[in-house]
């Protein structure tokens, strides 16, 4: 590490910067987390009030009872679907990534690029044929067609994502395994998968954000509320209100920003380095 | 060891026939049904109308396509712009050996990359909403006159475009931090010894060297905020006058509200095909397995 002189003045300055932008990036976090908790009078009050005077749980409980909003379904399914995305996404991309990373095969090296230049289509670009396909073959509005959908957009990135972590683990470990009488499944679970895991754990993270957050494609091939996550029920939800109730948008965006934010404080240390790992690689 | 080729396949199988029935088979059918004419009411029919979706695309009055090309590049002008720019800066910013408190600020300015487009979109428009928001009654805090910003449509597109700035900044911080990092140390140290000044070694070493990364950056944001849909659709929906009206937001209207299945599969082969020249860029440039993969 450098040993600088640097002056008083500019380390106040680069301080003042870096704080600027923190509160760039939390204002209107915080401004959505006061207002789940404001009274609705309080909320609709002006001047705004910055630091709440009222404080109450009744914006998080409208939310939840579906009689008044649209309640618990939505979080329910879009839990469904994360998890469901994760896991497949986790499991495919072991697999890919170990293939790609442990054998040569022809083709390899084609198939390689091919997956970095498929993970640039846009979702968005192909979502009419999906949407047929899916119409067509009964996947239209299932948890399902979300779940494959989401997990095989994502998977082209994330099996590069595996294969660089694999790469990272010599591969004299399998061979003394396999010498020492373990059978390539054996290998396989005991010696890879443990050692991959912050790999793994990034990728289903990866992928349990990119489906929990989704609008576009469960805007277009979901229509029932027994399977619609909840960003397509509080869209709906907005379009219904005549006056905008702010204070519930908020609730709601609160209720959905938490269990990303957890997961991702969870899992912080692995995701940071399996993204940046798989970044300088790709 | 040796390895059998076929164990190679049988490992990549799941990934390759998802991504056939998921990207490659859509991407045949959107250039066939961009040549067709479909409805939304009967999906399964349709009727070969040679380059018809095309010429309608271009022919079109309410927006008219100029319109939505304009409105696409300067939203994605403007924001890949600051997202880069201001990735960067953190990046460096955080990449000083004195800085403390580094890992609070690169997890902090996270947050907003991993809240979902959709309530990026509400926040936004609840800090810019004329009576409640917070931002009119900052300006009137300094005498200035409320605005009604997304509603506005002469201030719609630069609203939507900072909330996007906001979204999108974590992404190229990301990026570039994986960038300096995998500069070498001894460089800086070589440096110091040699008398460079701090400047010096930000304008002679960080950026020649990072200039690789600032590059894929670009290109890679140019690729992801072509594509967004929620944000801009929750904050003013492609209004007011189609002056927030992106590429995205037309083809789903085209599709999906106008039930122009046809139409609106051609207006996604005009995507795919920039999207096609993105990742060329980026492999051109970026093709792994090079010095870089060391």
């Amino acid at each position: 590490m450098r040993k600088s002189k640097t002056n008083y003045i500019s380390r106040i300055l680069v301080y003042s910067i870096l704080i600027l932008y923190a509160i760039i990036t939390i204002l209107p976090l915080y401004w959505i987390f006061i207002t789940t908790f404001k009274t609705p009078a309080e909320a609709m009050s002006f001047p705004p009030t910055l630091i709440p005077k009222s404080f109450t749980f009744n914006n998080i409980i409208e939310i939840f009872s579906s009689s008044k909003v649209f309640g618990f379904r939505p979080f329910l399914n879009s839990t469904i679907i994360a998890l469901g995305t994760a896991l497949i996404i986790a499991v495919i991309s072991f697999l890919a990534g170990y293939g790609f990373a442990r054998y040569k095969f022809p083709g390899r090296d084609v198939l390689l690029i091919s997956m970095l230049f498929i993970n640039l289509l846009p979702t968005l670009a192909v979502i009419i044929p999906i949407f047929r396909l899916f119409s067509l073959y009964h996947l239209y509005d299932t948890y399902i067609g979300l779940i494959l959908l989401f997990s095989f957009r994502t998977a082209p990135f994330t099996s590069w994502l595996m294969k660089g972590y694999i790469d990272t683990i010599p591969v004299e470990l399998e061979e003394s395994a396999m010498i020492d009488g373990c059978s390539s499944r054996q290998t396989m679970s005991k010696i890879i998968a443990p050692l991959a895991a912050p790999g793994l754990a990034a990728v289903a993270v990866l992928g349990f954000r990119a489906a929990w957050n989704a609008f576009f494609a469960p805007l277009i091939l979901t229509t029932s509320e027994a399977i619609r996550p909840y960003t397509i029920a509080l869209y709906r939800f907005v379009g219904e209100q005549g006056e905008v109730e702010w204070r519930l948008i908020a609730a709601a965006a609160f209720i959905s920003i938490v269990p990303v934010v957890v997961t991702f404080g969870i899992f912080q240390k692995y995701f940071v380095t399996g993204l940046t790992g798989g970044a300088i690689k790709s | 060891m040796k390895r059998k080729p076929l164990g190679g396949y049988l490992y990549i199988t799941p990934l390759l026939i998802g991504v056939i029935l998921f990207s490659v088979y859509p991407v045949i059918q959107v250039i066939w049904m961009s040549f067709h004419e479909i409805s939304l009411a009967d999906i399964r029919s349709e009727t070969f109308v040679g380059f018809r979706n095309f010429k309608d695309i271009f022919a079109m009055e309410d927006p008219p396509f100029i319109s939505v090309v304009w409105v696409t590049f300067a939203f994605v002008g403007g924001s890949v712009l600051f997202h880069v720019g201001a990735g960067l800066a953190l990046a460096l910013l955080l990449n000083l050996g004195w800085v403390k408190g580094k890992n609070f600020f690169r997890n902090l300015y996270m947050l907003p990359w991993i809240t979902a487009g959709i309530m990026v979109g509400y926040t936004w428009s609840f800090l810019f909403e004329p009576r409640a928001g917070i931002l009119n009654y900052l300006m009137s805090l300094v005498h200035l006159p409320s605005q009604s910003w997304t509603a506005d449509p002469k201030l719609a597109l630069p609203s939507i475009i900072i909330a996007n700035i906001w979204r999108g900044v974590p992404y190229s911080l990301i990026l570039e931090t994986a960038g300096l990092q995998s500069i070498n140390m001894e460089l800086y140290d070589a440096a110091v010894v040699d008398g460079a000044n701090p400047l010096q070694i930000l304008t002679r070493i960080t950026l020649p060297l990072v200039k690789e990364f600032i590059l894929l950056n670009l290109i890679l944001d140019t690729g992801l905020t072509f594509q967004v849909f929620d944000t801009i659709f929750a904050m003013t929906a492609g209004g007011p006058l189609h002056r927030t009206e992106t590429f995205s937001i037309f083809m789903y209207y085209t599709a999906f509200k106008f039930g122009k299945i046809g139409m609106g599969s051609a207006i996604s082969l005009l995507l795919l095909i920039f999207s096609l020249i993105i990742a060329i860029l980026y492999i051109k440039f970026f093709r792994p397995g090079k010095e870089r993969y060391a």
